[in-house]
């Protein structure tokens, strides 16, 4: 495979960009809170007093909390967070004296998360860019880490699985959500970067 | 790809299909996409799924296309090989 980070990067950056500033737009995926109810079973009384900025540009594909919640007091990673459903439902869980560090590497996607870390109150939030093959977290520092729709994006999974690794402490938790493929796509296509982004 | 990290305990816990009624959906059929809810720990020696989450199936959302599989997670392998 070809395909060439750096533009697959920019390609995405402007995707997400845009579902930040104008989620309603229409993209060729669902964005916002009814499809989260409605599609990926979320529960509506949970997202009701997140913010329209948390939910509005919500765009996973699935539900990783559901697979567990986090527990008072401990630390989560947020790999790709976007505008954050995962991270503030996740900093709700943990509670002021646990942590949900939220990693991604689109510019406005971090200038929204920020927003609403001071909109919601819940400081335990911090939003650091980085991208999810080279996480900017020290070793066995998070005990649980999630994430929804972003691995599909990643040209080296296999990395961004290491680097979950590395950072989860011995016995944390990975909860991910994302797309999986039952019929291969043609290699030529693999590196066509249209194909990544739609 | 997870198991190659060094992950143990893999489960597939969810399979819907995000994308029926997007835009995208004509493509996403095209290859057969999913979406899943995956977890998987990291490996402690002699340790297993705390007891607050050691349940052989754990909450099966109900969205749109949604549906259950294996538990136990059979089908993660097979999904995880697929992914893109």
């Amino acid at each position: 495979m070809s395909i060439d980070t750096a533009c697959l990067r920019e390609a995405i950056r402007a995707v997400y960009g845009e579902v930040a500033r104008d989620p309603k737009k229409g993209y060729h995926f669902h964005t916002g809170p009814r499809y989260a109810v409605d599609h990926l079973g979320y529960a509506a009384m949970d997202l009701v007093d997140l913010p329209g900025c948390v939910t509005g540009s919500f765009a996973g594909v699935g539900a990783p909390l559901s697979l567990g919640a986090p527990r008072p007091g401990e630390t989560v990673l947020d790999i790709g967070a976007g505008s954050g459903l995962d991270t503030f439902l996740a900093a709700r869980a943990v509670g002021a004296t646990g942590r949900v560090i939220a990693v991604d590497m689109t510019p406005a996607m971090l200038a929204l998360g920020r927003e609403s870390i001071a909109l919601t109150g819940l400081e335990q939030v911090e939003y650091r860019e980085g991208f999810a093959e080279a996480l900017p977290m020290p070793d066995e520092s998070v005990d649980l880490v999630i994430s929804n729709g972003v691995i599909n994006l990643s040209p080296d999974k296999v990395a961004v699985f290491r680097e979950a690794y590395r950072v989860l402490k011995p016995d944390g938790r990975l909860q991910i959500a994302d797309i999986v493929l039952h019929k291969e796509i043609p290699a030529a296509a693999r590196d066509d970067i249209a194909i990544w982004t739609a | 790809m997870i198991e190659a990290a060094g992950f143990v305990d893999v489960q597939v816990a969810w399979r819907g299909r995000p994308f029926d009624g997007a835009t995208g959906q004509s493509k996403a059929d095209k290859f057969d996409t999913e979406g899943v809810n995956i977890r998987a720990r990291k490996s402690q020696a002699g340790a297993g799924w705390p007891e607050s989450l050691r349940k052989d199936a754990v909450a099966v959302l109900k969205g749109k296309g949604a549906y259950p599989v294996n538990p136990r997670g059979a089908a993660a392998r097979k999904v995880v090989l697929l992914y893109l």
